[in-house]
């Protein structure tokens, strides 16, 4: 009698601690994979972006207006997550800079995200179309060749020379 | 009556080894799966960190180490000051130490955190560099490193 209750008790001890330890194990590789499965979709995300820079014009060597064509295959929305980075001599010195991001208008050290052709769904830059960015450096390139370098939120840049 | 003793005191003895087997085996059973959670926790912030160099440039005229990093991953990177810093190359092995002295690094970030698709401008300042290939290194606080090579 006291011999099967004591094979009852561990008996019951043992399936729940089975179950415990299989479950989770289960939620945590289930949690695994799921996340995995993201990191996945990010990074297939970054490759699928790609982008080019096509033309750069320089107005009083301060007021640049590029265009940039979409090259790859995904749509990019949040233009504030972009960068717009500079480097140039003006008449002081080496400039480096992050310039910031403005809706419309940038003034100096500024710079805004123009109309996008063709733009078949406001906001978004779509694989294929062209964006113009308007950007303002600090202060006027006096002389060498500046770079500027593009990003997209997601970390994928493109660069070109003015 | 004989009979109803012993199974009296069978029951009572076996009642008291299930429970000291129960008392043993509850705490180890716990911590077991309380390690598994927070491995499984560890290993999934890894998996959510990820991080680009857009650009790396030297200013010759402040002797300014200008980085700019995306947080690509689906993560906070936090905290941002220790993260690691190691600039390789042209005879140079060096650990950057974060501070906001001489050739330490220091950190602007356009939220109070380090977000998702959020841009972390790294600056190092008075570092001379000569002329030549170097590899920056850079590794979050949970071990996600990457690197990129400029030149000077």
């Amino acid at each position: 009698m006291g011999t099967s209750i004591i094979t009852a008790v561990a008996t019951m001890a043992l399936i729940v601690v089975l179950t415990l330890g299989f479950t989770t194990s289960y939620q945590s590789q289930v949690n695994l994979t799921q996340q995995s499965e993201a990191a996945l979709r990010l990074q297939g995300q970054r490759v699928r972006t790609a982008m080019s820079i096509t033309s750069v014009n320089t107005a009083g060597n301060q007021v640049l207006t590029l265009t940039v064509l979409n090259s790859g295959s995904t749509e990019v929305t949040q233009y504030a997550q972009m960068d717009v980075l500079v480097t140039y001599t003006d008449s002081v010195a080496q400039v480096v800079q992050r310039l910031q991001y403005v809706a419309s208008n940038p003034s100096p050290g500024q710079w805004s995200a123009g109309p996008v052709s063709p733009q078949p769904v406001s906001g978004v830059w779509s694989p294929s179309a062209s964006l113009t960015i308007s950007a303002q450096l600090p202060s006027q390139r006096t002389s060498g060749t500046g770079s500027i370098v593009i990003g997209t939120p997601n970390g994928v840049t493109t660069s070109a020379l003015f | 009556m004989d009979k109803v003793l012993t199974t009296v005191l069978l029951t009572i003895a076996s009642l008291v080894t299930a429970g000291m087997l129960a008392s043993a085996m509850i705490p180890t059973v716990s911590r077991t799966l309380g390690s598994m959670a927070v491995t499984s926790n560890v290993i999934t912030q890894r998996i959510q960190t990820d991080m680009a160099v857009e650009y790396i440039v030297q200013n010759t005229s402040t002797n300014t180490l200008y980085l700019w990093v995306k947080n690509t991953g689906s993560n906070i990177i936090q905290p941002v000051e220790q993260m690691d810093v190691i600039l390789a190359g042209n005879g140079l092995y060096q650990r950057i130490t974060y501070g906001n002295g001489n050739g330490q690094w220091q950190f602007t970030l356009d939220q109070s955190t380090w977000l998702p698709n959020s841009t972390c401008s790294i600056t190092v300042s008075n570092l001379t560099l000569a002329s030549g290939q170097y590899t920056l290194t850079l590794t979050t606080p949970n071990g996600i490193g990457i690197s990129k090579s400029f030149n000077v």
